[in-house]
C-alpha cells in the first residue's frame, strides 16, 4: 500500500474509534485538556506502531490497551510530581465535579467519586465492563493477567462502589 | 467487541465539548506530519554530527601521526639513565631491595659459561704471578679491603 493511501485508511481509523478512545481515556483522567493530549499520542503511538500490530488481534482492542496504557502512565507521573497522592484525588473529584455540572443527578456525582476513591487500575477495570461492556477476555487481553483475576477484581470494585454510595446516599 | 454505534450504552459522565471530533482526525494527522519531519530533521542533523566527528577525528589521528614522526625526544632510555650511575650506587640499590641472585639472573643476559661461573661456590683455583695478582687488586680496588 502506497503513503497516501495508507494516510487515508489511517485517518478513517481514527475517526471511526475517537469517540471510543476518548471516552476511555477521559474517564481516567477527568480533565478535557489531558484527555485531548492523550488522545493525540495514542494514535500517534498506533501510527508508529502500525507493524507491530498483529492482524489476529481485534484492532480495536490493541488501541484500547494504548490508551489505557497511556493513562495509568499519565496519572502515575502526575502522582509522582505530587507530594501527597490524595492531593491528586481532590483534584480530580474537583475536576469531575466540575465538569458533571450541576444538571447531573446525585447518584451519578456519588458514582463518579466513589470511582475516584478506586486504585486506578480497578477503576480501567470498573470502567471496561461496567461502561464499556467489554467481556473478561477482552479485558485479560488489554490489562494483562488471567479472566478469574479480573473477575474478582471487579467484583471487589463493585463491592467498594456499593459501600460507598450506600454511606454517602443515605448518611445516618 | 460491540460496534461502533452501540457504544456508550451507558451514559457517558463526561461527553467531549461540542464540535470537538470534527476537527480532531485532522489535528492527529497534522501532528504525525510534523514529528515526521522533526524526525527526519534529526536524522539529517545526527548524520551531519557523525560526519563533523569523522572529520574531527581525522584531523586529530594526522596531528597525532605528525607530532610523532618529527619530535625530537630527547629523554633518555632507561639503559642510558643506568650507564649513568656509579656501581656503588647500583649496589646500594640491589642491597636495599629484595632481588634475589636467581631474580638477577633472569633478568641478565649471560652467557652459559658466565653463568656457570656464577653459580660456582668456590673460587677457581688461580695460577697469577705476584705481579698479576697486583694489577688485579689495583683493578679492583681490593687494597682498601686488604687492609680493612
Amino acid at each position: 500500500m502506497n503513503e497516501p493511501d495508507e494516510r487515508k485508511q489511517f485517518q478513517a481509523l481514527v475517526e471511526k474509534y475517537q469517540r471510543r478512545v476518548y471516552a476511555v481515556i477521559r474517564k481516567m483522567v477527568i480533565d478535557h485538556d489531558d484527555t485531548d493530549d492523550l488522545v493525540q499520542e495514542v494514535f500517534i503511538k498506533v501510527w508508529k506502531n502500525r507493524g507491530d500490530f498483529e492482524e489476529r488481534s481485534d484492532i480495536f482492542t490493541w488501541i484500547y490497551r494504548i490508551a489505557v496504557n497511556e493513562s495509568l502512565q499519565f496519572l502515575r507521573k502526575k502522582k509522582k510530581r505530587s507530594l501527597f497522592a490524595s492531593g491528586i484525588n481532590e483534584e480530580l473529584m474537583a475536576r469531575a465535579e466540575s465538569a458533571l455540572g450541576p444538571g447531573a443527578e446525585e447518584i451519578e456525582r456519588s458514582l463518579q467519586k466513589a470511582l475516584l476513591e478506586l486504585p486506578d487500575k480497578q477503576r480501567a477495570v470498573f470502567h471496561m465492563r461496567y461502561y464499556d461492556e467489554l467481556t473478561y477476555d477482552q479485558m485479560a487481553e488489554i490489562l494483562g493477567g488471567t479472566t478469574g483475576g479480573l473477575k474478582a477484581n471487579y467484583h471487589h470494585a463493585v463491592k467498594k462502589v456499593e459501600k460507598y454510595l450506600t454511606s454517602s446516599l443515605n448518611p445516618i | 467487541m460491540k460496534e461502533e454505534n452501540k457504544h456508550n450504552q451507558r451514559k457517558d459522565p463526561f461527553p467531549a465539548p461540542d464540535g470537538y471530533f470534527d476537527s480532531l482526525s485532522d489535528r492527529i494527522m497534522d501532528r504525525i506530519d510534523r514529528e515526521e519531519e522533526n524526525d527526519a530533521g534529526k536524522g539529517r542533523l545526527i548524520s551531519l554530527a557523525t560526519r563533523a566527528g569523522w572529520a574531527a577525528a581525522a584531523v586529530i589521528s594526522l596531528l597525532a601521526v605528525f607530532w610523532l614522526t618529527t619530535n625530537d625526544d630527547t629523554s633518555p632510555t632507561s639503559q642510558e639513565l643506568v650507564a649513568e650511575l656509579s656501581d656503588d650506587e647500583i649496589i646500594d640499590y640491589l642491597v636495599s631491595t629484595d632481588i634475589s641472585l636467581d631474580d638477577i639472573l633472569d633478568i641478565a643476559d649471560f652467557e652459559n659459561a658466565e653463568l656457570d661461573s656464577l653459580n660456582m661456590e668456590t673460587m677457581p683455583d688461580l695460577e697469577l704471578s705476584p705481579e698479576e695478582a697486583d694489577e688485579l687488586i689495583e683493578l679492583y680496588d681490593l687494597e682498601e679491603l686488604e687492609n680493612s
